[in-house]
């Protein structure tokens, strides 16, 4: 088993895969990653299976030392990623060497980053999956946010890449285009005056300080209500739009809680939920009526590009052991030099 | 009994039945999830049952919604039952003294009750779950004597710790795990209605009834202890 050690844990970091998904009925969240695509993007550059588990760092990354040979990637925001103090790319496919040290800084662009390991990292499986759920304390690493001092293992790297996949532009440019965010009407429109839905659409708001994993919540031109703001409480969804009684939206997110008694415009669709959450506090948001056609249209576009560009991809996998190692002297210094046979 | 399917969105579609908290309509729900559950697995994602609807989760990339709602509504048709036959009733038991009844006192003075009217009163219905959400295991019970309606406490507390049982406006619920709250707190349990590690983390189910039993003080910790060795 390999291991990695978060020397300085960054502003709000945790572990997730895809979701904890069919426990909904008994209260428990799903979770799961916030931007399900850059999560899935990191797991496709190493070459794992999609929902393997990965760490999603906000705002501030952390500082991970890595105690054995791997390959990570890191996509959805750039914190300024450094290893032993080279700046690298995000997006693409990196080797680490035991010892190597990643360091990174506050995003100058989105909000959210993953960092994935060949592998996945290895945590305990609660309910179907490993994602973190912070307030019922179970999943991830030990229930919480990563802190300075974690041990977090993956397996020992058995494969190994010649190549360096990078995430191609055209996918970047889909997810996250600025642009408007698109939501289908559901079934709580005439809970609404059309001066109500008509401000919705037409009105600028404001991500709130206090958005976090559970709910983005907005501020600007109220949304007037038919009567009010409460309905007898039922099920939410990911991208589910509230509006309580004083009319300002909140968008439940991945730690959502499974119900709610709040009257709903909407729901923001899939294709634009990773645009969404990449969006920091005291950033603004437009909201943009689509049929829920489009939104299935718009979401299977999404997916099958990325199919498109995973099945492209070229690893150059070769087994580690066929890697033969040297010590060169050249011009009194050392090199440690690696050779591949591919 | 009428319910309307609708997709709502490219990830869930909902089962409305008209908006009221009804015995009548949640047992009818319940047989339709059960019938849903066994027969469309393969094809939902999630599924959230609720008061007077249900949420079910699927995936477009996989699922047409269309034929989805149409193979739903085949089953829901045929459902009429409305499962009453066989109460299930999950026994809570409760201590209502001190150090655990955090707002008992407040609770008997705004109601110029005795404790043990309070204590009576509030163990006799059997409440029925009508849906568990909000967090992991919380039941949305109905049932409560009418007279015991508290409304909440102005400061809600940072943290009420998990098993506390409470009253807010009409209804009486009890807290799986702990959390903050504005809830009167009348007593705690020393059963655990949420353990991931066990193999059914939650105890309670939409659809059974609780009974909550006064105990002692020296009954909670027996309990609670013999649960610690349980588990080792």
């Amino acid at each position: 088993m390999g291991s990695m050690k978060i020397l300085k844990a960054g502003m709000f970091s945790t572990i997730q895969d895809r979701g904890r998904f069919g426990h909904q009925a008994k209260g428990i969240s799903v979770s799961g990653a916030m931007d399900q695509i850059s999560f899935k993007l990191a797991n496709i550059l190493v070459g794992n299976d999609e929902n393997m588990t990965c760490i999603e760092m906000t705002i501030k990354g952390d500082k991970i030392l890595f105690e054995s040979d791997s390959l990570i990637a890191l996509t959805g925001s750039d914190m300024d990623f450094k290893i032993n103090g080279c700046r690298v790319n995000i997006n693409r496919t990196l080797f680490v060497n035991r010892g190597d040290v990643l360091e990174s800084s506050f995003s100058t662009t989105n909000k959210l980053a993953y960092m994935s390991v060949r592998g996945g990292l290895v945590v305990d499986n609660i309910m179907g999956s490993s994602s973190t759920f912070l307030r019922a304390a179970i999943g991830g690493h030990e229930g919480r946010k990563l802190m300075d001092g974690d041990l977090l293992s993956y397996p020992q790297l058995e494969v190994s890449m010649s190549k360096t996949p990078e995430v191609s532009l055209e996918i970047i440019d889909m997810i996250y285009s600025p642009r408007k965010i698109r939501f289908s009407y559901g079934n709580e429109k005439d809970r609404f005056t059309e001066k109500g839905v008509d401000t919705f659409l037409n009105s600028i708001y404001t991500i709130q300080n206090d958005s976090d994993r559970m709910g983005y919540r907005f501020s600007g031109d109220a949304v007037e209500h038919a009567t009010d703001g409460d309905i007898i409480s039922g099920g939410i969804n990911f991208g589910s739009i509230q509006i309580p009684g004083n009319g300002q939206p909140i968008v439940m997110m991945a730690d959502r809680q499974t119900t709610g008694g709040y009257t709903k415009i909407g729901q923001v669709i899939q294709a634009d939920l990773p645009l969404l959450s990449q969006k920091k506090p005291q950033e603004t948001v437009e909201f943009e009526a689509v049929t829920v056609d489009h939104a299935i249209a718009a979401w299977k576009k999404v997916n099958s590009t990325i199919k498109e560009w995973k099945n492209s991809l070229d690893y150059g996998y070769y087994k580690i052991n066929e890697v033969r190692r040297f010590n060169l002297g050249f011009n009194n210094k050392s090199f440690n030099v690696k050779v591949v046979e591919v | 009994m009428k319910s309307k399917i609708m997709v709502i969105s490219d990830s869930s579609i909902i089962i409305e039945y008209p908006p009221s908290i009804s015995e009548e309509i949640n047992n009818n729900i319940r047989s339709v999830v059960k019938e849903i559950k066994n027969s469309l697995s393969d094809q939902i994602v999630d599924i959230i049952p609720a008061y007077h609807n249900i949420i079910i989760g699927y995936d477009c990339l996989e699922v047409d919604p269309s034929e989805l709602c149409e193979k739903i509504s085949g089953l829901v048709s045929g459902i009429e039952k409305s499962g009453t036959e066989d109460r299930e009733i999950v026994e809570i038991p409760v201590c209502y003294e001190e150090p655990y009844g955090l707002d008992m006192d407040d609770v008997c003075e705004i109601h110029n009750i005795t404790k043990e009217e309070l204590i009576r009163k509030h163990t006799e219905p059997e409440y029925l779950v009508y849906m568990i959400g909000f967090t992991p295991g919380f039941p949305y019970l109905g049932g409560m004597d009418e007279s015991l309606a508290t409304p909440r406490k102005k400061e809600p507390r940072s943290k009420i710790p998990a098993g506390s049982v409470g009253i807010a406006g009409s209804q009486t619920g009890v807290y799986p795990i702990a959390s903050p709250g504005g809830w009167q707190i009348i007593g705690r349990t020393p059963l655990k209605l949420f353990d991931p590690y066990r193999d059914n983390p939650v105890m309670i189910e939409a659809g059974q009834y609780i009974k909550y039993k006064s105990i002692s003080a020296e009954e909670y910790e027996r309990i609670e202890k013999s649960l610690e060795v349980q588990n080792g």
